[in-house]
């Protein structure tokens, strides 16, 4: 089943078309990538899929809900992760919390089950400005499930985190899908969606480029490669799809003169340099 | 409209408020103000109920109904030079009445008698104002069908150097100057703070992918607003014997205010997007706001007169005047009350208006 539609999804700003007619679905307890580097409409896309920009024209529906006749009927079974920290900053982590809790009209309860939940217990009560980036996201995260939402919008998740805390993220969010909460990230880290994303769109000027599973999108725009590394320090890459470099292969093997076997296919951000002939940091 | 939702924003900012530094400025200003100046002004005397003196040597039914008026303290003398002296030079009351020994006959007889009024010109031109029209109002109130009694209107300079009576004056103006000043900052300073800081950290975003309507984070943000002059107004009346004089009219009018102030808040809130914008036009629309408190005390050139009675907070500031001097009657204070209450529908109409073109 469905929980995310998109048909022919339009929004221009002032005349300039910052996402041209996207049209996507995503199934229900998927985790789903909008990658593509910084101004290709990401955010503009989530914003209208979260009722807060109202699409040009084209349709969406999220849980059922028509993004921009039913978005009030929406708030409740999304939860939404921002680009940016917008954490009351004064405020403790605590009472950010508990005042989602209170606008969200859930138990004020689940405030400390979030905090325990995202690893937080024992700061909720200093102020925001004394927290890491990292803690600052693990506290969105906590924010945006504190009403226990069917689905989660995550804008550029673990953008400008250290690895650690974003693996931290990366991990909540596995855990979460794996409850059956369906996720809709942007990025623009290749690896990060290949690692996280069930399947990925490739977002260039508005436009979907390409939309399959990471494994799909690298057979058909990579090629089979294998790199191999011998004895005497030299390297081989050898075509899988050749026949006669297959045969050569095993006789290096079964000779013993290959040290490692290296994979050589082709990378996400390979693959969309490759479709849209930008760079990801563009 | 939740007010689930309305309370929780409300109920955030009041306690957010207290750790911004600037918000801190903007609710604390006016009253250490008001409190410095009124340890500089502590000899002044109270903004108690104004005397009016009367001669009436028969006793007539005119004094007898001034008498239960509770706007004024009415002293009754026992001769034309002592009614003179209360007016010029002791420089006690407003006023001075000298009634004709025959009133009552010659209204009943309709000879129309010349009831003389002194006007003590060391007084403010409002508390002036007020004893002219409540003196008028009950000379008609003795006949209401036909004018009873012609009124001799007399100014008494004051003597020369003298300063009698410039402090109460004093306190009663800088009473009035602060608790605008109150109302205003919090109302055109924090208001908009609360709203504009919400967009600059995008905090807005996340209030409006709750379920809070725009609507209702502008409401949850005018009961902040609501509180914080309640509190500030509140304190500097509280320290300065705001409860003297009519104070039921004055807690109204303080509210009226309060709700006016808050309205200009929201509606600069509603179009400014940046704290910098905040800040520059506040500076600005405040001195705009404030300017009509400073002269409503003194004699303006017409013009002048006339541009500053466009400000709504001049007719703000004439009622707080007016009830902290205990002159405020139902014809007084009628049009200011009016003109207060027209411009507080118009803006908060204003603000609706905005909110709903956002919303679609």
């Amino acid at each position: 089943m469905n929980t995310i539609e998109t048909n022919s999804l339009n929004r221009s700003f002032n005349g300039r078309e910052a996402v041209r007619g996207i049209s996507f679905a995503v199934e229900e307890g998927e985790i789903f990538g909008l990658l593509g580097p910084n101004g290709v409409g990401k955010t503009t896309t989530i914003r209208m899929l979260t009722g807060q920009l109202r699409p040009t024209s084209g349709e969406a529906r999220v849980a059922g809900y028509d993004v921009v006749r039913q978005r009030q009927a929406l708030k409740s079974q999304i939860g939404v992760v921002f680009e940016y920290q917008n954490l009351y900053e004064r405020m403790t982590g605590r009472d950010n919390l508990l005042l989602a809790a209170r606008l969200f009209g859930c138990d004020t309860r689940r405030v400390a089950e979030m905090l325990e939940k995202v690893g937080l217990q024992e700061r909720a009560g200093e102020p925001i400005r004394s927290y890491s980036n990292g803690m600052k996201q693990r506290l969105l995260i906590a924010r945006a499930l504190i009403h226990d939402p069917r689905i989660l919008f995550l804008d550029e998740p673990t953008k400008g985190l250290d690895p650690a805390a974003s693996r931290q993220i990366r991990s909540l969010v596995k855990d979460l899908a794996r409850r059956g909460v369906t996720v809709l990230l942007t990025t623009h880290y290749m690896e990060e969606a290949d690692q996280l994303c069930q399947r990925v769109a490739f977002l260039c000027d508005g436009r979907i480029v390409a939309l399959d599973t990471s494994q799909n999108l690298k057979v058909a725009h990579g090629q089979r490669l294998v790199r191999a590394v011998f004895r005497d320090g030299g390297e081989r890459t050898v075509r899988l799809d050749d026949p006669a470099d297959g045969r050569q292969l095993g006789e290096w093997a079964a000779q013993g003169e290959i040290v490692t076997l290296h994979s050589a296919e082709a990378t996400l951000e390979e693959i969309f340099i490759q479709l849209t002939g930008k760079g990801l940091a563009e | 409209m939740n007010g689930r939702i309305i309370l929780a924003i409300a109920q955030k900012d009041i306690r957010d408020a207290i750790k911004n530094r600037y918000l801190l400025v903007g609710l604390i200003l006016p009253v250490g103000m008001s409190l410095l100046f009124r340890v500089l002004f502590s000899g002044a005397s109270d903004v108690a109920t104004p005397t009016v003196a009367v001669y009436d040597p028969a006793g007539s039914r005119f004094t007898a109904q001034l008498q239960a008026l509770p706007q004024i303290n009415l002293l009754k003398v026992d001769s034309m030079t002592q009614l003179e002296a209360q007016v010029r030079n002791a420089g006690m009351a407003v006023g001075g009445i000298a009634i004709p020994p025959n009133l009552d006959q010659d209204i009943a007889s309709g000879t129309q008698p010349e009831i003389t009024v002194y006007l003590n010109m060391q007084k403010n031109a409002t508390q002036l104002a007020a004893l002219r029209q409540l003196v008028s109002d009950q000379v008609w109130a003795l006949n209401p069908a036909a004018e009873p009694a012609r009124i001799h209107w007399s100014d008494v300079a004051p003597p020369q150097g003298s300063s009698a009576s410039t402090a109460f004056r004093i306190e009663l103006y800088l009473l009035v100057l602060f608790l605008v000043m109150s109302l205003t900052m919090t109302g055109a300073f924090v208001v908009p703070l609360l709203l504009v800081e919400e967009k600059d950290k995008h905090t807005m975003e996340f209030l409006l992918v709750s379920p809070a309507t725009p609507a209702e984070v502008v409401a949850g943000k005018a009961i902040t607003g609501l509180v914080y002059s309640a509190i500030g107004a509140g304190t500097m009346l509280a320290l300065n014997h705001g409860w003297a004089g009519n104070w039921p009219v004055t807690f109204l009018t303080v509210l009226l205010g309060a709700l006016f102030m808050v309205a200009v808040g929201l509606l600069m809130g509603s179009v400014f997007q940046t704290m910098m914008q905040v800040n520059t036009w506040s500076s600005i629309i405040m001195l705009i706001i404030l300017a009509p408190t400073w002269f409503t005390v003194f004699q303006l050139p017409p013009i002048l007169n006339t541009i500053v009675r466009l400000i709504p907070t001049y007719y703000l500031a004439d009622l707080l005047n007016l009830s902290l001097s205990n002159m405020v009657t139902l014809s007084t204070g009628a049009t200011d009350f009016g003109v207060l209450l027209a411009s507080l529908i118009l803006i908060f109409g204003l603000v609706i208006w905005i909110l709903r073109r956002q919303e679609t």
